[in-house]
């Protein structure tokens, strides 16, 4: 017998099961039908009725996420067929389960919510963030919201009306949820705030969170009378504040974590809120932290005892308020530790400590591991981002569970304890173990072939020298490639990435001849007489290790290892100076062969939290092999960092990766950042270099009226390397008081303090940033204005070298006296412990416009082509580069790859650059990319010449349809030599269409057919000396097949 | 305190830099720095202390023929240099004819009479084996001469059976 209330027998009023409203729901809905939710309360306690019926929220956090994907992926945003047959598949699982009800943040559209509701019975209460995870106020998007900021605030309340509105009358709406636990977000800060005792400023700043909760209930309420509202808060944190300022809530939903069951909570809740309450969030993760291995047993066991703690406090029972749950979560959510790395690997590491789960908590270390919450366990998806999910043992205790009936007045609390005495939490284990045996077969994680890639190709090319006509005039070749992924993981917490490639046939003849291929072609030039060893090597490099990766997770640590795979740099980690570089290089490292980065890191955890070191014999492009270590902690409201690089020796083999060779060196450095107010401040040290102490350098200083070297009007001084060169600082202030961003940066930095580039983006992309050279003083500052939805960014650039670029000038032998007076070059970085280069003398200003109507995918991400939703986001950036002298000598390579210092350098003079960078996402599959480019720069060799180029680019994708053309004019070629010999074409030409089984990728482009053409004209600065000094052409007509699995 | 002060920065100020005037080379005479000087691939001719053209000297400039008119007991270091800093067979043969010269003239040391014996010759062997088609020119610039022919004649003036140079004078 269902329970009995008196308002069930009220006319008209049809007794009802929970169930029957999953059993079925209506064939059509009224858009203006009233709210089919109530709460029911009496002395007895609440209950949650729709159309009348006691209803049990057995509830669900659901979401889909394939797997290499993060919070940027929206199923929403996927074409309307992807969507059904995921919901098809998913509902089914979540319907036969039991549930009623699933928890969807407010991006759902309406018209799934009905769809799921009306195909399988399945509500959904929809959950605006409320600012949890930031917020767009005046067209500018906020990372932080401040709930005492009268702007954040309206903007917040906009968004609770805008879905209020759009959710009205929608069928399959349950109810909405305000929030995400806020109150575990609370972190801006104000004079108002900063001024209370440390204790207080917590409840201050709740105080606003919470008096902004109850204007948007009061708000909601008014706009759909009927509508139950409730928020969702952090465990019981805040409870008198919340009763005090959001007490009109209809229900109360809280996020709770405590282990095997809630305590008191549920008489707390009734004491203060006197509301039903239920949770927004509950559960337990499937991983053993301690033991480092997944223990779906343990989960499935604490799920039985959170859903009989709900039943034992259900109306008449305990504390009567209890009316269900949203369990978290459906699948495991790969993507949340770090959240935009090593997104396909499912990291085991724990993220923060609780108590309440005592199987694997230790004390001082993390037992709680957020991306092993899924009461289901994730497939990989397939091409088109479809996966399975493996029903852990909670999905069958729960669903066992939920066969019985609490509110149900004939059941008594005796029963409800036999039952879940009943629920076997290891009952699905072996079903869940057979299932992702099933899974594992196809994926055969622990030792597999992750992937065959095929690239088969054919080029055929043509240019005005050839003889003939037509056809005659071609020259045909071909290539075969393969690439084989080979995978393994024997255990949970290591895993390991392997990449072969073998060549077949290697085309001779492209226009552009440096490919990763090429290097079979190479060794047919080689110097060596013996026939026999060129076909061994030949046969040799035909086969090659591509890339190699492996992590391995351990208690303590986690390591990464990488051959030719890239890593991130520390800058957002305390490196302030840049000396742990980046080291993602593209298609760079196959042009010119590259075997880096190669090394290892290692991230410290629970006692080692805070400590970094990455080891290997070349980290980035060029580096010596070495040792870098980083420790960073907090001291009171100062975060700490210690950054120290030891170079073990000279990198050796530098031919082979036409890398510029390094001095052996060591830096050390120290950082402080802190908040203070609305400014964030920087401060560091350097000291670097102290290994060229002693060592000589030549430079000039002006003489004057009187008498000089060789009469060149300047005294060449001899000098060396002391203590003071090798110290520097540096320091910057950022000042963000709403739409305006500001910073102001500045460095000193002794003749051979070298730090690195700085990696780091400060609030947009600006193109004028701190080069890290040891030599010189430099300012920077600029300021980031938000005027709706552009954005006008002004930032400046002054640097000047504590010592200038050396002159050219030549030794002179006087025959009559036997004097020699030597001559002089400009320095480089291997025969001279510094150079001017980056830290040449320049005062530039840079202008850039930024449109993006869409902020939540920022335009500089480096992902946002891919990301992008806007239909048009734009950014113009505008640079002028005044450089009053000229620079020290750079290198480059000859012919026979020998490594050589240029005897000179580029005259002084100003360069400039214009480039537009359009993005659109005209639809769900439809992208648009252009860029254009104008500018004048320099070789970075020694011609005098400068080069004023023009460059336009523009990409279309339609579906899995791809058409990139560029068309440069009077621009340098694709390699690196090009621009370091000063090579350009008068005209260069590419279109490249192709289509294939994916839509838009950055990179994996997946299976695709396709044709590239190429056409360029040659003048007397091009580079073949066969076409130079003639007006001629060459052309590629390159088609192409890449077969992928 | 004071004391500790200024000694710190008495420690972290450089020594002040000179001046840079010429160098009287009337009296410079070759002394080789290692067993392979001036010849490739060996560079340390550029570490030599002794080597007036270590630094700033230009091997494309005719600086160094001004230098070769002067001698070799001069020229040898500049050959050598050139020779360090851009391999060319040009350099690699004069400067084996340099120390030729100063093997032939007795302008060494008398105990590094052998060792320079040996360079001369082993510089002429790798202008065969480095260099085989590299050439020099005449004073014009514009007539050019094999250097693998010369260089073959004068291990044969050097008592030198190439490739075997076993065989000592």
């Amino acid at each position: 017998m269902v329970l009995t209330l008196g308002l069930l027998a009220a006319p008209g009023v049809a007794p009802a099961s929970p169930g029957s409203a999953t059993a079925a729901p209506p064939a059509t809905a009224s858009p203006e039908a009233a709210p089919r939710a109530r709460v029911f309360t009496d002395n007895r306690g609440s209950v949650l009725l729709v159309d009348d019926a006691p209803f049990l929220i057995k509830g669900m956090n659901w979401g889909y996420m394939p797997i290499g994907q993060n919070y940027q992926y929206g199923l929403w945003s996927q074409d309307e067929r992807f969507i059904e047959e995921v919901l098809h598949r998913e509902m089914t699982m979540l319907r036969d389960m039991g549930v009623n009800s699933i928890r969807q943040f407010d991006d759902i559209p309406p018209r799934w919510v009905t769809w799921i509701y009306e195909n399988y019975g399945i509500w959904t209460m929809v959950n605006p963030h409320f600012g949890r995870y930031g917020l767009e106020v005046d067209g500018t998007w906020t990372p932080t919201t401040d709930y005492s900021n009268p702007k954040h605030r309206a903007a917040i309340l906009d968004e609770v009306r805008s879905a209020a509105q759009r959710f009205e009358g929608v069928p399959g709406v349950l109810m909405f949820m305000l929030g995400n636990e806020n109150n575990y977000g609370l972190v801006w800060t104000s004079f108002e705030i900063e001024a209370l005792p440390e204790e207080e400023k917590a409840a201050a700043r709740a105080v606003h969170l919470y008096s902004l909760f109850g204007e948007a209930i009061d708000l909601i309420h008014e706009e759909t009378p009927g509508v139950l509202v409730s928020i969702n808060n952090g465990d019981l944190q805040h409870i008198d504040l919340v009763a005090a300022h959001a007490g009109q809530m209809d229900l109360f939903g809280t996020n709770v974590y405590r282990g095997a069951t809630a305590r008191d909570l549920y008489q707390e809740v009734r004491e203060k809120l006197d509301v039903p309450i239920f949770y927004g969030e509950f559960g337990a993760d499937a991983f053993d932290a301690a033991r480092m291995k997944e223990d779906p047993i343990t989960q499935a066991r604490y799920a039985r005892s959170q859903w009989q703690d709900i039943y034992l406090n259900t109306y008449g029972r305990g504390a009567g308020n209890a009316i269900g749950g949203y369990q978290f979560q459906w699948s495991d959510g790969w993507w949340k530790y770090k959240q935009t790395e090593n997104l396909d690997i499912h990291d085991p590491t724990a993220s923060w400590p609780n108590q309440a789960y005592p199987e694997d908590f230790v004390a001082g270390q993390n037992n709680m591991n957020e991306e092993w919450f899924g009461i289901t366990a994730k497939g990989y998806p397939d091409e088109e981002g479809h996966f399975l999910v493996f029903p852990r043992p909670a999905y069958y205790a729960i669903q066992r569970a939920w066969q019985l009936n609490p509110l149900d007045t004939d059941v008594s609390d005796d029963e409800i304890r036999a039952h879940f005495d009943q629920v076997d939490p290891a009952g699905g284990y072996l079903r869940y173990r057979t299932e992702t045996a099933a899974g594992d077969v196809q994926w055969l994680k622990r030792a597999h072939v992750r992937g065959i890639r095929l690239d088969l190709s054919s080029t055929m090319t043509e240019n005005h020298l050839r003889v003939g006509a037509g056809k005659q005039r071609l020259d045909f070749d071909h290539t075969e490639s393969v690439y084989l992924d080979l995978g393994a993981r024997p255990t949970d917490t290591i895993e390991a990435r392997v990449s072969l490639n073998m060549l077949g046939n290697v085309a001779q003849n492209p226009i552009d001849p440096l490919t990763y291929e090429s290097r079979a072609g190479k060794l047919i030039a080689t110097d060596t007489d013996d026939p026999e060893d060129i076909a061994m090597l030949q046969m040799a490099d035909r086969l090659r290790l591509y890339a190699a990766e492996a992590t391995w997770n351990h208690r303590l640590f986690q390591m990464n290892a990488f051959y030719r795979v890239g890593h991130f740099h520390w800058g957002y980690e305390g490196d302030f100076f840049g000396v742990y570089q980046e080291a993602f290089y593209g298609e760079n490292i196959d042009i010119y062969d590259a075997a880096v980065p190669i090394g290892a890191e290692f991230e410290g955890r629970g006692p080692l939290t805070g400590l970094a070191v990455a080891i290997g014999p070349q980290l980035y492009w060029g580096a010596n092999p070495a040792v870098f270590t980083r420790y960073g902690r907090n001291i009171g409201k100062t975060r700490w960092t210690l950054l120290h690089q030891e170079d073990l020796t000279q990198q050796g083999a530098v031919a082979n990766n036409r890398a510029i060779p390094q001095l052996v060196t060591r830096k050390t450095t120290l950082h402080a950042e802190r908040n203070i107010g609305q400014f964030h401040l920087d401060v560091g040290g350097i000291m670097a270099g102290t290994d060229r102490l002693g060592m000589g350098f030549e430079h000039v200083r002006p003489a004057g009226n009187g008498p000089s070297y060789l009469n060149q009007g300047f005294h060449v001084l001899e000098d060396e390397i002391g203590w003071i060169d090798t110290l520097g600082a540096k320091a910057k202030v950022t000042w963000e008081p709403g739409p305006t961003h500001m910073y102001l940066q500045g460095a000193y930095r002794g003749l051979v303090a070298d730090g690195g580039p700085d990696p780091t983006t400060t609030f947009t992309g600006w193109s004028l940033k701190d080069h890290g050279q040891g030599n010189g003083l430099q300012l920077l500052s600029g300021v980031a204005i938000d005027v709706g939805r552009l954005q006008i960014a002004p930032n400046v650039l002054y640097q000047q070298p504590l010592i200038g670029p050396n002159p050219s000038l030549g030794g002179v032998w006087d025959a009559e006296t036997g004097y020699y007076y030597a001559g002089l070059a400009p320095r480089n970085t291997i025969d001279d412990p510094f150079a001017v280069l980056g830290s040449r003398e320049t005062i530039a200003g840079e202008m850039l416009f930024v449109f993006d109507p869409t902020p939540g995918t920022w335009f500089w991400a480096w992902d946002n082509p891919l990301q992008e939703d806007a239909p048009l986001a734009a950014a113009l950036d505008l640079v002028y580069r005044h450089q009053p002298t000229s620079r020290d000598a750079m290198f480059g390579f000859d012919e026979r790859g020998t490594l050589f210092a240029f005897a000179g350098a580029p005259p002084a003079a100003d360069v400039w650059n214009a480039t537009l960078t359009l993005l659109s996402k005209t639809g769900p599959e439809h992208r648009v990319q252009v860029s254009g480019m104008v500018g004048s720069d320099q070789s970075t060799g020694d011609d005098p010449r400068l080069v004023t180029r023009t460059a336009v680019t523009a990409d279309l994708y339609v579906k899995t349809a791809a058409l990139k053309t560029a068309l440069r004019w009077n621009d340098w070629g694709p390699y690196d030599f090009h621009r370091t010999f000063n090579l350009t074409f008068p005209f260069q030409a590419m279109a490249d269409m192709s289509t294939g089984v994916r839509g838009f990728r950055l990179e994996d482009t997946g299976t695709r057919l396709g044709t590239r053409f190429k056409y360029r004209t040659f003048d007397e600065h091009s580079p073949d000396p066969l076409l130079t000094g003639s007006e001629g052409h060459e052309l590629e007509i390159h088609s192409y097949l890449t077969f992928q699995m | 305190m004071r004391i500790l002060t200024l000694a710190l920065l008495a420690a972290c100020a450089p020594d002040p830099a000179t001046w840079r005037t010429g160098q009287d080379l009337r009296d410079l005479r070759f002394d080789p720095f290692t067993d392979d000087v001036g010849v490739h691939p060996d560079t340390s001719i550029l570490d030599d202390p002794r080597n007036p053209f270590a630094a700033g000297f230009d091997p494309d400039s005719d600086l160094k023929w001004d230098i070769n008119d002067s001698g070799c007991d001069r020229a040898v270091y500049s050959w050598a240099t050139a020779l360090a800093i851009q391999p060319m067979g040009e350099s690699q043969f004069y400067t084996a004819g340099c120390m030729q010269a100063l093997y032939e003239g007795g302008r060494v040391a008398d105990e590094d009479l052998y060792l320079v014996w040996t360079l001369a010759v082993r510089g002429f062997e790798a202008v065969l084996a480095e260099f085989p088609d590299d050439v020099t020119y005449d004073v014009t610039g514009t007539i050019a001469y094999p250097l693998a022919p010369l260089a073959e004649q004068a291990l044969l003036d050097l008592g030198a059976t190439q490739p075997d140079r076993e065989a000592a004078p």
